[in-house]
C-alpha cells in the first residue's frame, strides 16, 4: 500500500515504510533483531533509522509498519514508563509495559496506530520473554514471531525451526526441551535477515541484534546488511 | 452541447453536506517541485528552483523555497505554497516567542525539525494534512543535522535528501556522490553534484524551473543565493530526426 | 492561644491562623479520636490488623458495622473516626488497585495505593474553576493499610487529614489511640524481642485492643485481619484476609484466660507485698 496520490476527497494517512523484525525467547534470554532501511514504495528513504529501542534495563520494543505512528507510539510508551517509575518506585516489567501497551493500543481502536509491535524482556521469574500484537492492541506471548515485510519469509522458517511445526522429529510439544542456546538464537536471526535482504526490497541496509539476558542487561550490535 | 470547463487545482472535490462530518481534504494549488539538501565538509547545503506551479502553469517564477529559520537552520519546502506559509507563520511566532525570553538561547535545528514534525504529525491525524513535504537542516553544536518530515508526518535523517522528483532523480547521484568521497564532499563537490541535480530535474521534471538557489549553512551561519540561471544543453535536439521532422 | 483569635481561623478550608495552623484539619484529626480503636502491626511474615466495633444497642446487627474492609487481594485498610467518610477513600482507593491491574497486569504496590489515598486527602474546599473538590471539608477518617507485594514483603501504611503517608510496623488509631499505642509498643519490644511471628501479632493486637476497650470484647464486637502469603486461583500469592470465626473465638478465649491468670497472680503478689508492708 503506497497512498501517495488522493483519489477524490479520500486521502489515506496510512504509509507502509517496510523493514522487518524478529524475535526469539530463549530460557533466560531474548534477541530481537531488526533492519534499519525505511523506504516509501520503491524509493529508500534512508538507511538508518532504527525500528528497535531499549525502553526499560530489560526491555526493547521494536516496531514495522508506518514510521510515523511507530515513533509516536514509542514515545508515548517511554513517557508513560518514566510516570510508572516515578509513581511507582520501581522499573516497568515486561509483563506490565506488554498489558500496558496492549492497552494504549486499543484505546486508539477506531484510528489505529498503523504499527506491529513486538515486546521482548526478561519476565519476573527470570525467563525469556516475546509478546506480538496487531495494529489495534490485541496481544499474546509467544515464543519467537517475526514481522513486518519479510514476515511472509521469515516466520514459516523459524516455525519449522524453533516451532517444529510439521515435522517428523520433533512434535511442536516437546519444544520446551528444545529451545535454542543464546549463540544458535543469534546465529539464526543473522542468517534469516540476510535471506530477507536478499529476497525482499524493503529489508536491508543494516542489522541491529538486541541480546537480553538478566545479568548481562541489554546488548546491541550492529551488523551490515546488503543496500540494494 | 456541454460548456468547456477547465478543472483548476484548487476546484473543490466534492459539496460539504449538512450533517456530514466535516471533510477537510483540499489538493494543492500553487506547487513547489523538488528541494535537495546534502551534508558535506562545512556543514550543508541546500538546493532548490524559484518555480511556483498552478498545475501546469509556470504562475511564479521568483518563488523563493529555501529558507532560514533561526540563525543556523534552514528549512526547504515542496508542495503547497499556501500551506508552508503557514508553517513559516509558525514557526516566526515560535522563533519570536522564545526570542522574547531574552536569554540569549534560540531554538536549535533538531528542536525546530521536531516542532515542524509535531506539527505535521498532528494534522495528518486530523485527516487535514499541511501539503508539504520539508527538508530541515543545519548545524547545532557544531554538529550537522538534516531530516525529512512530509503531510504524513514521516521522519528521516540521512546525509542526502530529497523530496518529490529528487527523490528518483537525484538522490542517487547525491548518494554515489558521498560514497565516492565516503561523506567527506569539500564545498565544490557539494555544488557540483546539486547543480548536476538540478540540471537532470529541470531536463526531466516538467513542473521544474532553470532558475535556482543554493543555500549554505556553516559554522558561520546561514547564507542563501540570489536566484540564479541554471545552464542547460539542449542543442542535441536539432540532430534528432522523427516525430514528424 | 486566646479563644477569640482561634475562632477567627478556624472556619475556613482555606485560611491558616498567623501560627501557621490548620484548625479545620486538626479538628478533623480530633473526630478520629472520637470513634472506636484500631491497630496494626507489621511482622516479617505478614501485617495483622484489628478494629473495635461499637455495637451501641442489642437491636444492631453487628456485622453491619465494617472497620475492615478490603481494597485489593493483597491490600486492606481499617478504618478509625467518620467511618461514612471512608466510603470515598475505599471508593477510590479500589478504583486505583483495578485500574492498575487493568493496565500493568500486576497487582498495584500497597505503598502505591496508599499514597493515592493521601492524594485524596487533600482535595477538599471550595471549586475553583475547573477543579471539583470531593469535599467540603478535610475526611474525618484515618486509615491504617495493610498489605504485600508480589516480593512477599509486607507493610504497613498510616494515613491521615493531614495527607500525611507514614510507613509503620506499630500503630494503633482512633479513640483509644494513646493508650493502645504505647502498650503495643511496650509489650512489641518487651514480649517478642520487635520481631513477632505473625500469630503473635494477631494476638498482641487484641490483648492491647482488649485493654482500651469499654465493653468486653467478643468475636462480635471486633475484627480481625491479616495479609500473608496464601493462595489464589491455585497460585500462591499475597492475600488479604479476616480470621476465620473458630480462630478467633479461640484467641479472644486464650486472652481472656491469660488475663485472669495474670490477675491471679498479681492479686497474690499484692497480697504478699501487703503483708511484707505491714
Amino acid at each position: 500500500m503506497v497512498p501517495t496520490e488522493h483519489h477524490g476527497d479520500q486521502w489515506e494517512p496510512y504509509v507502509d515504510n517496510g523493514g522487518s523484525t524478529l524475535a526469539i525467547a530463549g530460557e533466560d534470554f531474548v534477541v530481537i533483531g531488526s533492519d534499519t532501511r525505511s523506504s516509501d514504495g520503491y524509493n529508500i528513504n534512508t538507511r538508518y533509522d532504527p525500528k528497535a529501542f531499549k525502553f526499560t534495563n530489560n526491555t526493547v520494543l521494536a516496531t514495522t509498519g508506518y514510521r510515523a505512528d511507530c515513533k509516536s507510539m514509542a514515545k508515548s510508551v517511554q513517557a508513560q514508563i518514566t510516570k510508572y517509575a516515578h509513581d511507582h518506585g520501581k522499573e516497568m516489567s515486561v509483563e506490565a509495559m506488554a498489558q500496558m501497551l496492549s492497552i494504549m493500543m486499543y484505546q486508539k481502536r477506531f484510528f489505529s496506530y498503523y504499527v506491529f509491535p513486538i515486546v521482548a524482556g526478561i519476565d519476573k521469574e527470570g525467563k525469556g520473554a516475546v509478546y506480538s500484537y496487531d495494529p489495534v492492541g490485541n496481544m499474546e506471548r509467544v515464543g519467537f514471531r517475526a514481522f513486518g515485510s519479510s514476515s511472509a519469509l521469515l516466520q514459516p522458517f523459524i516455525d519449522d525451526q524453533l516451532g517444529f511445526k510439521n515435522r517428523a522429529d520433533i512434535k511442536p510439544e516437546e519444544r520446551e526441551l528444545h529451545l535454542p542456546d543464546l549463540q544458535q538464537a543469534k546465529n539464526i536471526i543473522t542468517d534469516v535477515f540476510n535471506g530477507a535482504a536478499e529476497r525482499d526490497i524493503y529489508t536491508g541496509d543494516g542489522l541491529q541484534l538486541f541480546t537480553i539476558t538478566k545479568e548481562g542487561g541489554i546488548e546491541l550490535e550492529e551488523l551490515p546488511l546488503k543496500r540494494d | 452541447m456541454d460548456p468547456i470547463t477547465y478543472k483548476l487545482p484548487h476546484t473543490p472535490q466534492g459539496i460539504q453536506k449538512p450533517g456530514e462530518p466535516v471533510k477537510h481534504i483540499s489538493s494543492p494549488a500553487v506547487t513547489g517541485s523538488s528541494v535537495l539538501g546534502i551534508k558535506y565538509k562545512d556543514g550543508l547545503m541546500f538546493a532548490a528552483d524559484c518555480l511556483g506551479s498552478y498545475g501546469s502553469m509556470l504562475k511564479f517564477k521568483n518563488q523563493h523555497r529555501l529558507h532560514a529559520i533561526g540563525k543556523s537552520t534552514v528549512l526547504a519546502f515542496s508542495g503547497d505554497v499556501s500551506d508552508f506559509q503557514y508553517m513559516q507563520e509558525t514557526l516566526d511566532e515560535l522563533m519570536n516567542s522564545e526570542r522574547n525570553w531574552e536569554d540569549d538561547q534560540s531554538l536549535g535545528t533538531k528542536s525546530i525539525y521536531s516542532y515542524i514534525h509535531a506539527i505535521m504529525y498532528q494534522r495528518r491525524s486530523k485527516v487535514d494534512p499541511l501539503w508539504n513535504s520539508y527538508v530541515v537542516g543545519g548545524i547545532e553544536k557544531g554538529k550537522p543535522f538534516m531530516g525529512y518530515v512530509d503531510l504524513y508526518g514521516t521522519t528521516y535523517e540521512a546525509d542526502s535528501l530529497a523530496t518529490g522528483f529528487g527523490k528518483h532523480l537525484a538522490q542517487p547521484l547525491m548518494r554515489k556522490a558521498l560514497e565516492d568521497k565516503e561523506g567527506d564532499l569539500t564545498e565544490e563537490e557539494a555544488r557540483d553534484v546539486l547543480l548536476r541535480s538540478l540540471r537532470v530535474l529541470f531536463y526531466r521534471d516538467t513542473r521544474s524551473l532553470n532558475l535556482y538557489q543554493i543555500a549554505k549553512v556553516t559554522g558561520e551561519g546561514v547564507t542563501i543565493s540570489d536566484p540564479t540561471h541554471l545552464d542547460s544543453e539542449w542543442e542535441f535536439g536539432r540532430n534528432i530526426r522523427g516525430y514528424g521532422f | 492561644m486566646s479563644e477569640a483569635s482561634r475562632s477567627d481561623y478556624d472556619r475556613g478550608v482555606n485560611t491558616f491562623s498567623p501560627e501557621g495552623r490548620f484548625y479545620q484539619v486538626e479538628y478533623a484529626l480530633e473526630a478520629i479520636k472520637l470513634g472506636s480503636t484500631a491497630i496494626g502491626i507489621q511482622t516479617s511474615e505478614g501485617a495483622v490488623l484489628a478494629a473495635e466495633k461499637r455495637v451501641t444497642s442489642s437491636l444492631l446487627v453487628p456485622s453491619s458495622i465494617e472497620k475492615i474492609v478490603k481494597i485489593d487481594d493483597h491490600v486492606g485498610c481499617a478504618v478509625a473516626g467518620l467511618t461514612p467518610d471512608s466510603r470515598i477513600i475505599i471508593e477510590h482507593a479500589r478504583g486505583q488497585a483495578q485500574s492498575h491491574k487493568f493496565t500493568y497486569d500486576e497487582p498495584i504496590l500497597v505503598r502505591s495505593v496508599s499514597q493515592s489515598v493521601c492524594d485524596l486527602a487533600l482535595q477538599f474546599g471550595e471549586s475553583v474553576g475547573e477543579s471539583k473538590p470531593k469535599m467540603s471539608r478535610p475526611f474525618g477518617v484515618a486509615l491504617l493499610i495493610a498489605g504485600m507485594d508480589e516480593d512477599e514483603k509486607p507493610s504497613l501504611y498510616h494515613c491521615e487529614p493531614t495527607g500525611t503517608l507514614v510507613k509503620t510496623r506499630l500503630k494503633a488509631i482512633g479513640g483509644g489511640q494513646e493508650g493502645a499505642q504505647s502498650k503495643l509498643e511496650a509489650d512489641f519490644e518487651k514480649d517478642y524481642n520487635e520481631n513477632p511471628t505473625l500469630e503473635q501479632a494477631k494476638h498482641l493486637a487484641l490483648k492491647v485492643l482488649k485493654e482500651v476497650m469499654e465493653d468486653k470484647i467478643t468475636k462480635t464486637n471486633i475484627e480481625l485481619s491479616f495479609v500473608t502469603m496464601g493462595e489464589i486461583r491455585g497460585k500462591k500469592a499475597p492475600l488479604f484476609q479476616y480470621e476465620n470465626e473458630e480462630a478467633l473465638g479461640q484467641l479472644i478465649e486464650r486472652i481472656e484466660r491469660e488475663k485472669r491468670e495474670q490477675d491471679a497472680l498479681e492479686f497474690g503478689e499484692s497480697g504478699d507485698r501487703m503483708e511484707e508492708d505491714h
